[in-house]
């Protein structure tokens, strides 16, 4: 009983940190401070990569 | 700045046809071995305009990024070389049709990107720590049902404490210092019983899990948490997007001031850098951005907005102009007289930050719950404490977690979440009609007024001066129409915009605060005041009538004034239907607001006031327990504003008046106020029931919880349900009526 708790436990811990770790870099990177641009750039084709930053 | 469009409406003149029109220079930073210059840009909405702008910027070979924040408006621009380049970069952005206003992003308030930043980090935080700590204590209550060894049990809830407790020291924060802050002032908010549920919450469960106790609360300490910053994120994001949006209209106004020097260069300043007996010089279309003194050019100057008189003021060289006046005519040069920090608008400034002042913070519906409801669930946490302890027998440990099982149960949260949530959803469906409220306690306070005071320029009429008495003669109105196509004044453009083929006769001479005269073959014809066309002043109409005089005819007199808006009566006839009472205050002349008043049956109309006679006409009100909604746009409305117990303004507004106002309008829209009291009064019953869904959740449980009934898996579900509930129903305050439509 204990011992799939003991890897199982942390790994759903760990997956849980991994989303948090992501969104703090998602958030520090600043792509949360434009999201009215955000979805209106998907509709132009500039995806070539001298477009994006 | 010259904007594009001001340069379409008024044909440039010596002055403005030779020299750029975007000298932005001033506001360009140093980058590296590069430059780098924030503009806002106006018009710019969709995917298209990013597009165009961008792709336009990124053809310039110096250029090394360019990028268009949709959200917020902004054009960041960096490259390659020298300052100078910056005025190319605005001119190909203009003329690609877009307006724009540089600014200084130091100047921006950096407040709003910090505490979103921190919020939002304290949000995922508890949202992370609330998901897995419920996902171990489901186990846990699960294996209770079952038979899950203890050192299963406890194995799990040492783990769930070890995520709980720094999500709570991160993410509670927020609440802690407001709390703080709060006490150390002597005063309670509804931050004080959330900070001490918080703590209480997590430190009764470490106590609990060290004597392996069944109490042990950490699911409910996070997820309290977690629906709390969600309550706390709403609100910021009302404040923060209607700030952002006030503070737009702010910059697209506030532009610089273009300082003549004595090598014929013009400097583009920011207006507080302007130096007394600096010349500045003023285009057609702009705003005057320092008190000063003509030298050089004619022009009527569009005041209404500054004094509130809705006639257009001639000035000549040696006249004293006023900062934020309108230029309607031609170019002026004018010597700044005072820095911007001594002038007219600084005094006005000034006046308002005194209302402010006075006014105070205002107390929010969230901290009068709080008065409420701190002592009565202490109080009842209390008497569970005594209850237990003193008569049941109970130990002082079991007494005391008792007590705290009370104060758990009666989270705050569903009341954290009871108002910010409503406020979130009305002001969002207020700001798609483009009602801009800055506050989310603008809409409880304005769903209390009693009484509403109006300014007239510009809010009951419409600001501009029309032509409303035409003669009867036809012909006269030709000649007239003709003869005002020579001059830039206001009154005359609206003459000769009735017939505006009309060709101005030659050998026109205009007389400066005079009129226009004309020598034809039969003889002068004058067009302009009274006097000049040689009729008696009759001296009550001064300012508000022009005349004709021709050869071999009677005068012919065209009369003009600022009309009503043509939904002003509705409004005011719709407010006294309400039973609010009505005022008028204005700084226009006496008689013109007599006549006004009586067309809208006001009763309560000052005329001549001045912006403090205004401020403690409010104050006196105040003083008399009345609950004032002040409507007004001018300058000289902005203390009167400030003092008010809440107040509107106008995107047409005077800037000053904006950053007073608690509510932006859209510009020409009267009848929007109307929207909007509907809008609020609304949203305040949606708060005022959720707060007693709230409630009702609390008076169901707290008696359980004094029992001694209520165990973690009770309060995590009564928590659920209560936030639930509340967030639904607010839902409901998005709804905008339309009953206000006329």
């Amino acid at each position: 009983m204990m011992a799939p708790l003991l890897f199982l436990v942390p790994i759903a811990l760990g997956l849980g940190a991994l989303g948090l770790f992501a969104f703090m870099w998602t958030l520090k990177n600043g792509q949360y401070e434009d999201l009215d641009g955000a979805s209106q750039r998907i509709l132009t084709d500039n995806d070539s990569p001298e477009h994006t930053r | 700045m010259t904007t594009a469009a001001a340069v379409l409406d008024h044909v440039p003149d010596r002055e403005t046809a030779n020299e750029t029109a975007h000298a932005v220079s001033g506001f360009v930073q140093a980058e590296g071995d590069g430059c780098r210059l924030h503009l806002l840009v106006d018009g710019a909405h969709c995917a298209a305009c990013i597009s165009t702008i961008e792709n336009r910027l990124q053809r310039d070979p110096a250029v090394t990024d360019a990028r268009l924040n949709l959200s917020l408006r902004r054009l960041s621009v960096a490259w390659r070389g020298d300052k100078s380049h910056a005025d190319r970069i605005a001119a190909a952005v203009e003329q690609l049709g877009y307006r724009v206003a540089p600014f200084d992003p130091e100047h921006l308030t950096r407040i709003d990107d910090r505490t979103g930043r921190e919020l939002l980090r304290a949000l995922a935080i508890a949202a992370f720590a609330s998901s897995n700590v419920m996902m171990l204590s489901l186990a846990v209550w699960a294996g209770q049902a079952q038979d899950m060894p203890q050192g299963t049990q406890l194995l799990f809830q040492w783990l769930a404490a070890l995520v709980t407790l720094p999500a709570v020291a991160i993410g509670g924060r927020p609440f802690f210092r407001s709390a703080l802050q709060a006490i150390r002032a002597g005063r309670t908010n509804i931050d004080v019983p959330i900070a001490l549920g918080i703590l209480l919450t997590t430190t009764i469960s470490v106590v609990e899990l060290a004597r392996h106790g069944r109490d042990v609360y950490f699911d409910s300490a996070a997820a309290l948490l977690f629906v709390l910053l969600i309550g706390r994120y709403l609100d910021f994001r009302v404040r923060a997007r209607s700030r952002g949006a006030v503070e737009r209209l702010l910059m697209l106004k506030a532009h610089g001031a273009a300082v003549c020097h004595e090598d014929g260069r013009i400097e583009m300043l920011p207006a507080d850098a302007v130096a007394p007996g600096m010349i500045v010089l003023v285009r057609a279309g702009e705003r005057i951005p320092v008190d000063g003194r003509v030298t050089e050019g004619r022009a009527a100057l569009d005041v209404s907005i500054v004094t509130g008189e809705s006639i257009p003021q001639s000035v000549s060289p040696g006249d004293r102009v006023l900062a934020g006046s309108i230029n309607g005519a031609s170019a002026l040069r004018i010597r700044a007289a005072n820095t911007i920090d001594r002038s007219h608008l600084a005094e006005i400034v000034r006046l308002v930050e005194q209302a402010e002042l006075k006014r105070g913070p205002a107390l929010t519906l969230a901290d009068r719950v709080a008065r409420i409801w701190t002592p009565a669930v202490h109080g009842a946490a209390f008497l569970t404490l005594m209850g237990w302890w003193l008569f049941a027998d109970a130990s002082f440990a079991t007494a005391l977690l008792y007590a705290v099982s009370v104060l758990i149960i009666a989270c705050p949260c569903a009341i954290g979440l009871a108002v910010p949530a409503v406020q979130v959803v009305a002001t969002g469906a207020l700001l798609r009609k483009n009602i801009l409220v800055r506050s989310g306690d603008a809409l409880e306070r304005l769903a209390r007024i009693d009484h509403v005071a109006f300014d007239k320029t510009g809010t009951l009429t419409e600001g501009r001066a029309r032509i409303t008495e035409w003669p009867r003669d036809k012909d006269a109105i030709v000649v007239a129409a003709s003869l005002a196509a020579a001059s830039t004044h206001p009154a005359a453009q609206a003459i000769h915009s009735a017939y505006p083929d009309g060709i101005p006769p030659k050998n026109t001479t205009e007389h400066a605060g005079l009129g226009i005269s004309a020598i034809t073959p039969e003889g002068e014809i004058r067009l302009g005041r009274a006097s000049f066309c040689g009729i008696a002043d009759a001296g009550c109409n001064h300012g508000s009538e022009i005349w004709l005089s021709r050869p071999g005819f009677t005068p012919e007199r065209f009369g003009f004034e600022d009309p009503l808006r043509k939904e002003s009566l509705h409004v005011i006839e719709r407010l006294r239907a309400k039973g609010f009472i009505p005022s008028l205050l204005s700084g226009d002349r006496e008689p013109v607001v007599r006549t006004l008043a009586r067309r809208l049956g006001i009763e309560d109309a000052h005329g001549g006031l001045l912006p403090k006679d205004k401020l403690r006409l409010l104050e006196d009100w105040r003083e008399n327990g009345r609950r004032v909604l002040m409507v007004g746009d001018g300058l000289n409305d902005a203390p009167a504003l400030a003092a008010a117990y809440v107040s509107a303004s106008f995107t047409h507004g005077a800037p000053a008046s904006q950053s007073a106002a608690d509510i932006v309008l859209p510009s020409d829209r009267l009848d929007t106020i109307l929207t909007t009291w509907l809008t609020a009064r609304r949203a305040v019953r949606v708060i005022y029931q959720n707060l007693g869904l709230a409630a009702l959740y609390n008076v169901a449980l707290i008696p359980v919880a004094m029992l001694g009934f209520v165990t973690p898996l009770g309060a995590a579900v009564a928590m659920a349900a209560s936030s639930l509930t509340v967030t639904l129903n607010a839902l409901r305050a998005g709804r905008i009526s339309q009953e206000a439509r006329p």
